[in-house]
Parts: C-alpha cells; structure tokens; sequence
C-alpha cells in the first residue's frame, strides 16, 4: 500500500524521533525481561533448593538438651518437623570451617559436585566416611579441589566434593553480615562418625546444637513456641524470614520485581509521551496531504490506521531489539546477583510469558497513544487540514521592547512559541536527570550509613557482646544490658528491646529533640520508628517473641538511629516485659573485648566488622547504578538530540540566514540552542527534589523487605559531579547539534517564502 | 578626487573568469560561463536577465555563499575564491550587507531586534534608530515582520544589512515582491544611502525600471554577460544622443 510505504519514508525524516523512541523501549524491554527473569531464576531456584532440601522455617537455641520423648512429643502435637543440627567452628589460620553433622530431615545436603561431575538436580545426598564437602568458593579460594586432603581437627579428611545447605545458602559466618566472606568462611558436611572422629581428635573443638524446624501446619506455630518456652525456654528463635542467610535472596526477588518495573514504566511513559508529541508533529506536518487524502475519500479508520503504523515502527523494533537484548543481559544480571551467595549450578529460567509481555507492552502502549493523538487530529473537515499546511508558525510576542539582548529574547519566544515541544523537552530531560541521579543519591545516603550512623550506631561502645542465656553479677571493662528480641503484629521484622543500667554511659542517651532520656521512659530509634509509623506519645504494642504474650508501652521520644531498630528502657521495666529479674543481663557493651567463657558468648558485634559487611554491600549495589547511569546518559544525549533536532528544523531559514549574516558556527549554536541550554539547568534543578521522593520512596520500599531504613542523604559535592555528568552528556549531544546546524544550507534563505 | 586613490578604488571589485555548473552529465547546467566584471567603489552595479539565467549565482559567488568552479574573484584586493568556510564567513560578516527578495528577518524578533542581531557582530554600527528612521521604520520598531507590509519588511531588511556601514550591498530581485510604489520607497532609500556612504551596490533584476539607477548595467543571458554598460554611455543613451 502506498500509504505504508510512506510511514516508512518518514523514519529517513525523522530519524532522532525513531533512534529515541526505538532505544528507550528497547532499554525498558531489556531491563523488564533481564529483572523478572532474573527475578525468575532466583526465586525458581531458591524455593526448588529449600523446598527439596526442606529448608528450616525457624531455628532456636535451648539450654538444655531437647530429651527423644519431647521431639517426637511436638512432632506429633504441632505437626512440624524438629532436628537438632550440631556444628564446631574450626579455625584454620585466618579462616574458619563450620563442620556440620549431616542431617537427615531438615536443612539436608546437595552435593551438586562430585570427581564425577556436576548436576544440575537438587536432590538431598548423603556423605560417605572419611569424606568432606566443602563450598565451592572457598575451595576455588583456597586451592581446595576434590580429591585435596584437609585436617580437620586432628583428623585428615578428603574432599569428596562441592556441596550447600539450604539454611546456607547465603553463606554467612555472622548473621550481622550481609555478604559471606567467601575467602575465610565455609561450611563443611560430614557424617555422624567423621564429625564424632573430628571432634574427639581435638579437645579445643566444642560441640555446638540448636534446633531447626519445619512447620506444616501455620497454625499450630504460636501454640508450638508457647509449648516450648514453657518446657525448654529458648534462648534465641529465629524463623527464616529474619535469618538472613535464607531470607536474602527471596527478598531480592522482590526488590528486582518492584524496581525494575517501575524503572521500565517510567521508560515506556516517557516514550509514549513522545510518540504521542511527535505524531502530533508529523500529522500537523501533513495536514494539507491529509486534507487532500480525505477529501479523496479516504476513511478516517484508514487514515487513523496508516498513523498508528509511525508509532509501531519504534516500538516493535525497540521491542524486538529488546527482548533480543535481554536474553544475554538476564544471564549476566543472574551471574551478578548469584554472585552475592555460594557458587552452585542454576539455570536462567527464561520464560516465554515474560518475554512476549515485555515485547507487547510497549507496542500496546504506543498503538493506544497514538490512536488516540490521531483520531483527535484527523476529525477536523478536509478543507480546516488543507488550509493548515500554510500557516505561519505563531510567535508569541512577548518581552517586546525589553531591554534584553536579542538572543534571550529569541530563546524566550522560540520557547513558548511551541508549549509542548517546550513541556517534551523538560519531562525528557528531568527523567533522564532523575535516572543519573538516582544512583548517586543511593551511594550517598549508603555512604552516609556507613560513615555517620553506623559510627555513631553503638554509641560509645566498641564491642557488643551477646550471652547465650541470662547471668548476674558484674563485667569488669563492661556494662550490662537486657537485650531481648520482640515481634511486632503484622509486621516481618522484629526488634529489639533494651534494658540499661541508670548508670550506663556507653549508650547514647540523647532524643531526636537534644533532651537527654529519662530513666523509666521508652525510647525508640528513628530506624524503628520510620520502619513501624511510631511517633513520640503513640502507644506501641508487640510479642514476646519465645512467650507469645502481648505488652504495650508509650513511647516518650525518638532516638536518631537508623541503622538498628531498638527500644530502650530502663533494665527495670526490661525485666518486667522479658520476665527476668532486673539483675540479669544477657549483653555486654564495653569499649574493649571482655572476658568471659567462649562456650557462653551467642555472638560477638563489633563495630569493624559491621563497617565491614555493609562496605560490601555497597560494593554489589555499584553495577545497578552503572547502568542506570549510562541509561540516564544516554536518554540524555537522545532526548537532547531530538530536541534540538525539532528547533534547528523549524529554525531553518534562521539559521540560514544568520550565515549569511555572518554568524560563526559557534555563535549560531548559541542562539539557536540557547533554549536547550536554557532549559538543561532548570531541569537538573526540578529533578533532584524529584528524585530525593523517589530515593525516599525506593528506600522505604526496601526497608519494608530488608529492615534497614536508609535516610536519604544528598551530598552537594554529587550533585555538582552528576550536573558536569549530564553536563558532559549535554555537550556529546550539541556535537551532533552542531552537526546538524552546519548542514543547513545557505541557500535556503534565498529561497521565495511560499 | 587624485588619481592615485582613484586606481585602487576602480580594482574594488574583480571578477575573472568564472564558470559555475550545477549536476552532473547530461541534466548539467551551465549556470555561469566565463564571466568577468569590474565594478569601481561606491557604483551601482545593475545585472539585468531574464529569470535561470544566472544572476543569482553570480551575486552568491560574491557573497561567498557558493565556490566557483574556476575563475577568480576579489573583493578590496582580497582573493575570496580562495578563502576558507571561517573567512569567508568574517569577509561577509566585516564587508557585506545582502538583501533578498524573500525578506528573511527572524519572526520571533521585532524590528529592531532584528537589525541588532546584526549590530550585535559588528565592530563600528551606524545607529539602528537612525537608520530605522531614515528608512521610515520608526514606527514600526516593536512590531514583528508578521505585522509589517511586505515593503516595510524589504525596508527592515535593509536596515539590517546597512547598520554594519557594509562597503558592499548585493541585492537579489529586491523589489520582486513589492508593489511599484513601495517599490520606488525602498529604491530611494538605497540611492540615498550609495551617496552618503558611497556603498558599492550590486542590484540584480529582471525589472528594466531599474536600470534607470545603475552607474554600470549588465545585461546577463544563459550565464554570459552579453552587454556591460559603464555610467558615462549611460548617461549618454539617457541624453539621447
Ligand atoms: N543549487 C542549484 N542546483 C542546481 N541548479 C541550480 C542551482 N542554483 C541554480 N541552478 C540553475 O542555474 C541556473 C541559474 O540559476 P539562477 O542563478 O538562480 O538564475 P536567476 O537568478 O538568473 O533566475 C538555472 O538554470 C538554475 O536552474
Ligand atoms: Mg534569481
């Protein structure tokens, strides 16, 4: 058809308008199929890992041993799974091997390498005697390869190959880490004879247990846990979903699912908002064609049909481009999240579903705009659409007799002599602002996390220490604490409550508002606060995590602390709630590591370890914003591009004739783009407000599946760096501005005005 | 006026030997074809020629807005046929004032904007309001080219190209779009303006009346000149003798 061939004349024309249009969905489409595949991969691979190894729904620590009777006894009354899982920590030079004893109903094995090879199938494996299995990284860290020798403890044992615990899987040494340290750490599986052989061979090796459970019946949870503290009192109890090591990976299914797809809207938006302008454009371009057309006796339907085909062109090109683009891009946006957790074999799980949404989006979105642009268009009456085609463009006349110079003026008028061009330039611009500094606005409230509140996180203190049950008496170098962890109705992450001493000078014991805390009142810090919508004077109701029983306190006033969510009150009323007496303690705070028996400490936190593990977690955070950045770039350089584009088009006989005038080149590109230039600051200015309530928006959201609210901080050292950043962009693309305005032609301005 | 000044006036402008072609093969034309011309500071040159027949490409060479094929130009003793892009621009920018038939003035500037956009890049402008008022405009400062006659936008475009005091005014079909009247305004205006400030203007037309204005007239056929007529046998075929 004669009408399609034109469509097709007209992408030569309108070259910037397609390139844009065409590279935008194209970015959308790849990063929609590269996040929910990845999305995909993840969460398929993860729940095939802790559904065929019967990953635990909680783990929890008595201080007595669960007698046979009992386990069987709760087996049967709550319907759930229990084992105790034991391990020693065997340090070898400056790492540590967490032996475990393999286990037979929960949390099992997967040897997934062997010398026979690798498989790919998550089935639970068994170990044979004398023979150990390791992690693959650590392996490939250490030079440990299958077959090598290592001794552990006193006893020489062979590795029999790769393998994970699906309680493991994020394989960290410290549940205050959030990276594993896959150099110096590892797990290590053996029998019940060879961990008994490994234990007896070295009497420095203690035997550590807790329990691991699997539910199969939700309800009888809470019933289970009350059983329990009455029979055994737990001293700790963590279900999954706050153990990191399990929980990390199912919630960056739901952070890829949520960001990416709110980056690709706001791409798709954008470019229906410039298909929708253009059409508009080349329509206006045509009427006098299709004033002809029409009163030929085409149909609107036709017509209408003919215009929809403009917008197709981009976006099934950008479309299949970008489906094509994504299927390398999930495999490296998979390899880069799998990266953070062991070494196994997975498979990218493309999924047709997925790839034909993400191609027919786009597609639908555009073909909607634009039916409805050219609809609106096309319904004038023939004779209004030939009439068109001769007019002169309107000048808007205002600032006449200002005094301004004549450029400022010029820009002024070519601005609000085409509004929409104007408003398309302002929307593309500040998108592409916002996405190059959505990246940096991240790294520096992250930043500011690690180099102001996480120093100032633990106060004074330099070491935290966590006992495994309740003591009395006195620390020398220490100050005592109740720390004891509450769950809160309806939310996932608990917090913790935290009894001091009147005397306690390690804490920090200053509100919000500079007042010094009252000893008696509750108090709790912003990071709790933002995460549970607390505010001072509200009443705050939580669980007793091991009891189950309810409590509500007042809370008098809020603590600046982001990074952990605690209530502090005095150890009196911290007794009172936990069920202690009030000269117990389970926690430490000191400025120097204390003395006390290894076989007592739970856990040991200390400051360096915690800078540590989140320096790493900014680290893997780095390739997201990578590529946000060089989306933001390049949306820059192609929105400044088609922009400039429009007004060197328009401006043609101007710029002609300023050549004739006698304009430079230079001198020309700053008349004429000096709306462009105009317009680049305004934009840069309106998206940073912008993006600091999107930034606030991301990190609530991630704190709503991670725990960790991160106040959103702004340095003004980046903000400068990422204007020279679009800055730079601005100037890539007034090259090829500047191209385009020296190929205009003298000539055209000695041409007669039709 | 001595005779030594007098030399180096009459060489103001030189043209040798052009030829321009346009295409290739067959569809070529011979636009220009081996013309040379003279003309003497301060004259009024007018190139009389039916319309194709290579006027305007004559006046473009000039002006530096096309290259010759092969042929010299120069302008105040300088070579412009060998000038680079950046020169030529500064040759237009410091010596030349052209107007169109197509008025060209920038729609989103009023009239006196426009004239300073060339004020704007040059070294010593006349006054633009006096300028303007010499050519009848001062009314019409604030209005844009929308709202003027086609006359009162010649006249402004005139305007822009004398504020910068250019030696040389090259005119293309001037009064093409014009009506007589406005026609004979804006032609007073440009004698006027060769008197005072002794411009060397090169009037292209196909409009005899014109030729009533030349000190020199050229008559130009299928891109020859084909009679050259200096201002002394001028005067005489105007006595009638
Ligand atoms: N840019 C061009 N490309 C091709 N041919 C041209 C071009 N400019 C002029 N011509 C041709 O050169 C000849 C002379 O044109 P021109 O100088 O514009 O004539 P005039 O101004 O006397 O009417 C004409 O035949 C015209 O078609
Ligand atoms: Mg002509």
């Amino acid at each position: 058809m004669t009408l399609g061939r034109k469509a097709f004349r007209s992408v030569r024309k309108n070259l910037s308008f397609y390139v844009v249009t065409c590279f935008l969905t194209m970015v959308a489409v790849t990063m929609l199929i590269g996040a929910l595949t990845t999305a995909e991969t993840i969460g398929d691979n993860c729940e095939e890992i802790y559904g065929n190894l019967n990953v635990e729904d909680a783990q929890f620590v008595t201080e007595g041993i669960i007698t046979e009777e009992d386990l069987l006894r709760y087996e049967t009354d709550f319907d759930l799974v229990l084992e105790r899982q034991n391990y020693t920590d065997i340090i070898i030079g400056d790492n540590t091997v967490r032996l475990f004893k393999e286990s037979s109903e929960v949390n099992l094995s997967w040897i997934f390498e062997t010398e026979d090879g690798e498989s790919e199938d998550v089935v639970p494996s068994s170990v044979s005697d004398g023979y150990v299995y390791i992690c693959k990284k650590f392996g490939s860290f250490n030079n440990l390869s299958i077959g090598n020798d290592i001794i552990l403890g006193n006893e020489t044992l062979t590795v029999g190959g790769y393998a994970l615990r699906p309680d493991y899987l994020n394989t960290l040494k410290d549940l205050t880490e959030t990276i594993g340290d896959y150099s110096g750490f590892t797990i290590a599986l053996v029998n019940d004879d060879t961990y008994e052989a490994v234990l007896n061979s070295d009497p420095s090796l203690t035997d550590n247990a807790y329990y691991s459970v699997v539910f199969h019946d939700g309800n009888k949870i809470n019933t289970f846990r009350k059983a329990l503290y009455a029979d055994y009192r737990p001293i700790e109890y963590f279900s999954s979903d706050m153990n990191s090591r399990i929980s990390m990976l199912r919630g960056e299914v739901v952070m890829l699912k949520k960001e990416f797809s709110s980056y690709s809207m706001i791409l798709f938006v954008l470019v229906m908002i410039i298909v929708a302008f253009m059409l508009s454009r080349i329509i206006d371009g045509e009427s006098v064609n299709l004033g002809t057309l029409k009163a030929l006796g085409y149909k609107e339907s036709e017509l209408n049909r003919h215009y929809v085909i403009y917008a197709m062109i981009p976006s099934v090109t950008g479309s299949f481009f970008g489906v094509l683009a994504g299927i390398p891009f999930s495999r490296a946006f998979c390899a880069y999240f799998f990266n953070d957790v062991d070494s196994f074999p997975y498979s990218v799980r493309y999924s047709v579903v997925i790839m034909v949404i993400a191609f027919i989006l786009p597609v639908v979105f555009n073909i909607a705009v634009s039916a409805v642009v050219t609809s609106v268009l096309l319904r004038r009456d023939a004779a209004m659409l030939m009439k068109k085609g001769k007019t002169v463009r309107k000048v808007r006349k205002l600032l006449n007799g200002s005094k301004l110079r004549f450029k400022t003026v010029y820009m002024f008028r070519v601005l609000a002599g085409n509004p929409v061009r104007t408003m398309v330039f302002i929307i593309g611009m500040t998108v592409a602002s916002m996405i190059i500094l959505l990246g940096g606005m991240c790294q520096d409230s992250q930043r500011n996390v690690l180099e102001n509140v996480l120093p100032d996180m633990m106060g004074e203190a330099k070491y935290e220490t966590g006992l495994k049950s309740f003591h009395t008496g006195t620390v020398e170098n220490g100050q005592t604490l109740i720390d004891v962890t509450f769950e809160v109705p309806n939310k996932k992450v608990a917090f913790n409550l935290i009894g001091y001493d009147e005397d306690n000078t390690l804490l920090k014991r200053e509100s919000l508002s500079g007042k010094p805390l009252t000893y008696g009142g509750y108090y709790m810090t912003s990071g709790a606060a933002n995460y549970y919508g607390i505010g001072a004077g509200d009443d705050f109701t939580f669980v007793h995590r091991i009891t189950g029983e309810e409590r509500t306190v007042t809370i008098d006033d809020i603590i600046d602390n982001d990074a952990l969510r605690l209530v502090l009150t005095s150890k009196e009323n911290a007794a009172y709630l936990v069920g202690v007496s009030p000269d117990e303690y389970n926690n430490i705070l000191s400025e120097v590591p204390v003395d006390v028996p290894s076989e007592e400490i739970l856990k040991i936190a200390d400051f360096d370890s915690y800078q540590d593990s989140f320096e790493q977690l900014l680290a893997t955070t780095k390739v997201v914003y990578a590529i946000l950045l060089t989306v933001g770039i390049i949306v820059c350089i192609l929105m400044v591009n088609l922009l400039s584009g429009m007004i060197i088009d328009e401006n043609r006989r101007n710029v002609s004739m300023l050549k004739v005038l006698g304009y430079h080149g230079s001198e020309i590109s700053r008349i004429i783009l000096r709306p462009n230039h105009f317009l680049l600051p305004c934009c840069y200015i309106l998206a940073i407000p912008l993006t600091i309530y999107m930034t606030r928006l991301m990190m609530i959201g991630s704190a709503e599946s991670s725990g960790v609210y991160i106040d959103v901080v702004v340095k003004p050292v980046t903000l400068v760096l990422y204007f020279l950043i679009v800055l730079s962009a601005y100037v890539v693309s007034l090259f090829f501005g500047n191209r385009k305005l020296d190929r205009v032609d003298m000539a055209d301005s000695l041409k007669q005005e039709d | 006026m001595n005779g030594r000044n007098e030399t180096i006036i009459m060489e103001h402008i030189s043209i040798k030997n052009i030829c321009k072609k346009y295409g290739q093969g067959e569809s070529s034309v011979k636009a220009l074809d081996n013309v040379s011309l003279e003309i003497a500071k301060g004259e009024v040159c007018v190139i009389l020629g039916p319309s194709g027949s290579g006027k305007s490409t004559l006046l473009n060479m000039i002006g530096g807005l096309d290259r010759v094929d092969s042929g010299t130009i120069t302008v105040d003793g300088m070579e412009i046929t060998s000038l680079n892009k950046k020169q030529l621009t500064d040759y237009r920018r410091e010596k030349l004032g052209m107007v169109f038939q197509a008025y060209n003035l920038i729609p989103e500037l009023n009239v006196i904007e426009n004239v300073r956009v060339v004020k704007d890049i040059t070294k010593e402008p006349l006054d633009e309001k006096e300028l303007l008022h010499v050519l009848g405009l001062e009314k019409h400062m604030m209005h844009f080219p929308s709202e003027l006659s086609g006359g009162q936008q010649q006249r402004c475009s005139i305007a822009r190209a004398l504020v910068k005091n250019p030696a040389l005014l090259l005119c293309d079909e001037l009064t093409g779009a014009l009506d007589s009247a406005s026609a004979r305004d804006v032609l007073r205006v440009l004698q006027t303006i060769n008197e005072q400030y002794h411009t060397t203007i090169i009037m292209i037309t196909h409009d005899e009346r014109i030729a009533g204005m030349a000190d020199v007239l050229v008559r130009i056929m299928d891109g020859r000149i084909v009679e050259c007529i200096s201002k002394e046998k001028l005067k005489v075929e105007e006595l009638g003798i």
